[in-house]
């Protein structure tokens, strides 16, 4: 391995940093926490993988892209699949085709599995998307999340559609996952300063002097489209194997646009952005869950307010877009706000 | 080094370079004049690979580049800087530069450019984005920048654009460093016509797309011609 320069040695400060915060919260939790926290926890943790996904892919290559939650779907669904015994797939897969439910694996083949077909889809979807430029990649990917997710919706016979896939053994808990989120965002920060992130970071600022320094700008794409739709597969993994049950609605856009505005928030150019954004919205979307129940506050009883969830998140992007288009971290990362560059202004 | 064989580039049925032909050799300043719309930066994007000829052949020694696409072009050793800056505006500079260093092999002189940010003074702003720098400092970066992907045959579109005589009197000193620190072949465009007089070893002359003479700095200027289509027409 050829030696880490000065940008990724900085990387390596600000994904431990970012890993301590995470360890932080769960040590929190483990020490005051709720049982029905650990759920909140999972969740936020799972999303935290699919907002760091999308970093890679529309931080480092400036597209807006739409299509995760099939790809973590996907994954979520052939992990489910293969891991299901067989007894129980009797039951809940009874017409399903090439002998889909005639086998189970391990958990860890399954997940390879999983990745395995997420990655594929990923190298061959990447093919055209790396070509694409501008609105036509964010149109192509709405294009394969409405696919993907009619697929879900009508394949009956292997996904149950709007029904839930239920009997997946719930292999993972909050350790699993936080393992998991923590090599994400090594992961991330590590592709962001390597020489494809690099290059593709260029790109983004300017293709034609990127190509004119050499820089390859379709296969950089390509690379970090694939990269990114193995963290949506490692999500939609986490997914499957805690809940036990899983169905076609939440890989939808809700949660597309949920994973989106984490991102925006943050700071789409950073992966400390993508952490902060993920925890703050997902902190901002408990009290205001608190907060549609109507609760007595300080002796006043406040009305329900239902669906006052979604509106924050629209709040959210628009204020962010408004007030600061390059979200709360912009360019930086958390290792700037402790350890400032020499030679910076 | 580099050959330019009747090389043709139309728009929309007009030409813009036609038949032209011209040799660069190796670690000489090659200075390519005209009056504005000649076809000079045209030119450049044909041997850059920003525009495909219609027809012609350009040759890097032997191989036949005209064909690859520009990043290609870029690792096989042609590098450029532009006119309007295309510097990587979120990046530090220090990153700007990395990113041609990103695409050379392992073997490259790593002093060179160590020598070159220190000569063109940017040491101490190498961790600020460009959008900090002055607007020559910019310029410098952008010839770094060009100058760490090792090139063979380094292009300077404008470089001493919006210089003051000072300013341009240190880039002509630079590039007489870089040619003896590096040996490639400097293309230099520019419109300050005592400079790339000053500067380069041979001349191209372009109008309306086509060769209207080459040769040294001195022949050149002492050409009817040229003196005609260009130099009379009250240039700098």
């Amino acid at each position: 391995m050829t030696r880490l320069n000065a940008s990724q040695r900085r990387g390596l400060i600000g994904a431990l940093l970012l890993s301590l915060l995470i360890l932080l919260i769960v040590g929190l939790y483990a020490l005051w926490g709720e049982s029905w926290q650990a759920r909140v926890l999972y969740a936020a943790f799972v999303n935290l993988i699919v907002v760091i996904g999308l970093q890679t892919f529309m931080g480092n290559a400036n597209f807006a892209v739409f299509s995760h939650a099939a790809f973590m779907g996907i994954a979520a669904y052939a992990a489910a699949i293969c891991v299901t015994p067989v007894a129980m797939k009797a039951v809940s897969l009874p017409d399903a085709p090439w002998g889909l439910n005639a086998f189970e694996m391990s958990p860890l083949a399954s997940a390879l599995v999983a990745l395995g077909i997420t990655g594929t889809l990923g190298l061959l979807t990447g093919l055209f998307m790396s070509r694409l430029t501008g609105v036509g990649v964010t149109i192509v990917s709405i294009a394969i999340l409405v696919i993907v997710h009619s697929i879900f919706l009508h394949r009956t016979d292997i996904f149950k559609g709007n029904q839930a896939l239920f009997g997946i053994p719930r292999i993972f808990g909050l350790t699993h996952v936080t393992v998991l989120a923590i090599v994400a965002i090594f992961a991330a920060r590590l592709f962001r300063e390597s020489a494809v992130g690099l290059r593709l970071r260029a790109a983004a600022d300017d293709e034609i002097g990127a190509r004119a320094m050499g820089v390859d700008v379709h296969r950089a794409r390509l690379v970090a489209w694939v990269v990114s739709t193995l963290f949506f597969a490692a999500a939609g993994i986490a997914y499957a194997f805690f809940l036990g049950t899983i169905s076609a609605r939440p890989f939808y856009f809700n949660f597309v646009f949920l994973t989106v505005a984490m991102l925006i928030l943050g700071g789409l150019r950073s992966v400390s952005g993508a952490v902060f954004g993920t925890l703050l919205i997902t902190i901002g979307l408990e009290l205001v869950r608190w907060l549609e129940t109507g609760p007595t506050l300080a002796g006043v009883k406040l009305p329900q307010m239902l669906g006052l969830s979604g509106l924050l998140l629209g709040v959210v992007i628009v204020a962010v877009m408004a007030f600061r288009p390059h979200g709360l971290m912009g360019n930086r990362e958390i290792e700037d706000l402790v350890l400032p560059r020499k030679g910076t202004s | 080094m580099l050959s330019i064989r009747n090389v043709t580039k139309t728009f929309g049925g007009v030409a813009a370079v036609a038949d032209m032909s011209f040799e660069v050799a190796a670690s000489e300043i090659h200075g390519l004049i005209g009056p504005n719309g000649a076809g000079k930066t045209t030119m450049i994007n044909l041997i850059s690979g920003f525009l495909t000829p219609n027809s012609g052949r350009i040759l890097l020694d032997d191989t036949e580049i005209h064909r690859m696409p520009p990043e290609q072009r870029a690792r096989a050793g042609i590098a450029r800087t532009f006119q309007n800056l295309r510097l990587f505006r979120n990046l530090s500079v220090r990153r700007n530069i990395e990113v041609a260093e990103s695409n050379v092999g392992a073997g490259a002189d790593r002093s060179l450019v160590e020598e070159a940010i220190d000569r063109f003074g940017l040491r101490g702003v190498m961790e600020q984005t460009p959008d900090s720098l002055s607007y020559g400092h910019m310029r410098r970066l952008e010839i770094i920048r060009a100058l760490a992907l090792r090139p063979r045959v380094l292009m300077l579109d404008e470089p001493a654009a919006g210089m003051n005589a000072e300013e341009t009197e240190e880039l002509f000193e630079n590039l007489e460093w870089l040619r003896a620190r590096h040996a490639c072949a400097i293309i230099l465009i520019d419109h300050d016509l005592k400079f790339v007089l000053q500067a380069s070893d041979t001349i191209t002359v372009m109008n309306m797309g086509s060769l209207l003479a080459s040769g040294l700095p001195r022949d050149v200027t002492a050409n009817k011609e040229v003196v005609r289509a260009y130099l009379g027409t009250g240039q700098n």
